[in-house]
């Protein structure tokens, strides 16, 4: 029985894209292909939340775009076509969580400890005789999880609006995210803007997996946190500068908002949490 | 009831009047015709545009005259080049068909216009469009 539990998530994932790939292939013939291969190179951050841990920078960013009849793949998301007009679409889309980078770092056991210490709620610990307060922290490594759900999408002129459900797929936390984005794109030949504003809904279970305190985070429950349901908006800004036809320069920022329930978590030291690169992007 | 007379003067009335005017037709000196004179050359004549943005085109322009003219786009009146014979490698923006015309530097008399036609390259119908810009990482 616990190996049929272990097994469901893998088990649904799979009927999901058995059932879109049939459908692709039961499309009528003669789709197009439309692939590109991008490789960003240059420098680029994305800044820790927690306490006690550095940001982390990055140079090479791996891009991939792949458009086969109503078929997609946009780097680790997959879309399925249900409908497509002009300014309509109607998708059936996984997708990567990344928000386990949230809780990344060299220790989370050092940015619990540190929270711990600096907080002003009243917490009690169980510590006994021989027992350091580092003793009785043992938080658990939060997994990065993939998501199913539908996506629509409205286009009109330069403007873009989408709204997506996802579920956990992936047995991780079981919880959902509902986001929406609205995205004003203004391209010039060789040169090109994109603003996106955000806002996305983590229910209880989601938020509580990567925005909270785990039983398993202290021993014998010590200590317990649960933020519920959370809104968590964000801005993005995307510049493209074009050097050669197959060469551009792209310098992208996103800042998303955390919560400010997540700081009762005690992992959490800020609120804002800073994505940006910046350098050249090769195409193929 | 015609008199023979008159129509003998209705028939050749026509033939009288073209005696008359031809020697003038075929000895009158023919006007000087500026834009006859001017030669304008301007390749590709099609803007292909990708979608419903602007279209950037390479131009080669070549044009001859007499005397000095100058080459302007006529949707913002800027002038392009001036010179009696020029060859151009020029990088145009096109949001709309652009009219280059030659004029006389002289007096600004219009010498010889080329239309450059901007398209838009028709969408595979059975193509989706994709759901994020490939420069918007992440």
């Amino acid at each position: 029985m616990t190996a049929l539990v272990s097994v469901l998530p893998l088990l649904r994932w799979s009927l999901f894209w058995l059932l879109a790939v049939f459908c692709g292939f039961a499309a009528k013939a003669g789709a197009s292909t439309q692939s590109q291969f991008i490789l960003g190179i240059g420098y680029g951050q994305y800044s820790s939340v927690l306490h006690a841990q550095p940001n982390r920078s990055f140079n090479l960013l791996p891009r991939w775009q792949i458009y086969y009849d109503r078929f997609y793949m946009e780097n680790l998301d997959l879309g399925f076509n249900l409908l497509e007009t002009q300014h309509w679409s109607v998708d059936l889309t996984t997708k990567q969580s990344f928000d386990a980078l949230l809780t990344r770092g060299g220790g989370l056991r050092d940015s619990l400890l540190t929270g711990l210490v600096s907080t002003s709620k009243p917490i009690l610990l169980p510590i006994g005789h021989g027992n350091s307060l580092s003793d009785i922290i043992t938080p658990a490594k939060r997994h990065f999880s993939y998501l199913g759900g539908a996506t629509v999408l409205y286009r009109r002129a330069d403007w873009q609006f989408s709204s997506s459900v996802h579920q956990d797929i992936s047995n991780v936390h079981q919880g959902n995210e509902w986001q929406n984005s609205l995205s004003y794109r203004w391209q010039q030949p060789g040169f090109g803007v994109e603003l996106t504003g955000s806002i996305r809904r983590l229910d209880h279970n989601y938020s509580r997996y990567y925005l909270g305190v785990l039983p398993g985070d202290f021993t014998r429950n010590a200590y317990q946190y649960a933020p519920g349901s959370q809104w968590l908006p964000s801005v993005k800004v995307a510049l493209r500068l074009q050097l050669t036809s197959q060469m551009d320069f792209v310098a992208n920022w996103r800042r998303e908002y955390l919560p400010s329930a997540s700081l009762n978590s005690l992992y959490f030291a800020t609120l804002n949490q800073d994505l940006w690169f910046s350098g050249v992007t090769l195409r193929w | 009831m015609v008199s023979p007379m008159r129509q003998t003067r209705r028939r050749y009335l026509p033939m009288t009047l073209a005696m008359l005017f031809c020697p003038a037709m075929l000895f009158a000196s023919p006007q000087p015709d500026k834009a006859a004179a001017a030669m304008l050359k301007v390749a590709p004549a099609l803007c292909v545009a990708q979608d419903e943005g602007p279209c950037q085109i390479r131009l080669q322009v070549m044009w001859r005259h007499a005397a000095a003219a100058c080459l302007y786009r006529t949707d913002n009146n800027q002038m392009l080049g001036c010179g009696l014979q020029q060859q151009l490698d020029l990088n145009l923006t096109l949001s709309a068909n652009l009219t280059l015309e030659l004029r006389a530097a002289a007096d600004g008399a219009p010498l010889k216009q080329k239309v450059i036609r901007r398209m838009q390259q028709l969408k595979d119908s059975d193509a989706l469009t994709p759901r994020r810009l490939s420069w918007s990482l992440f």
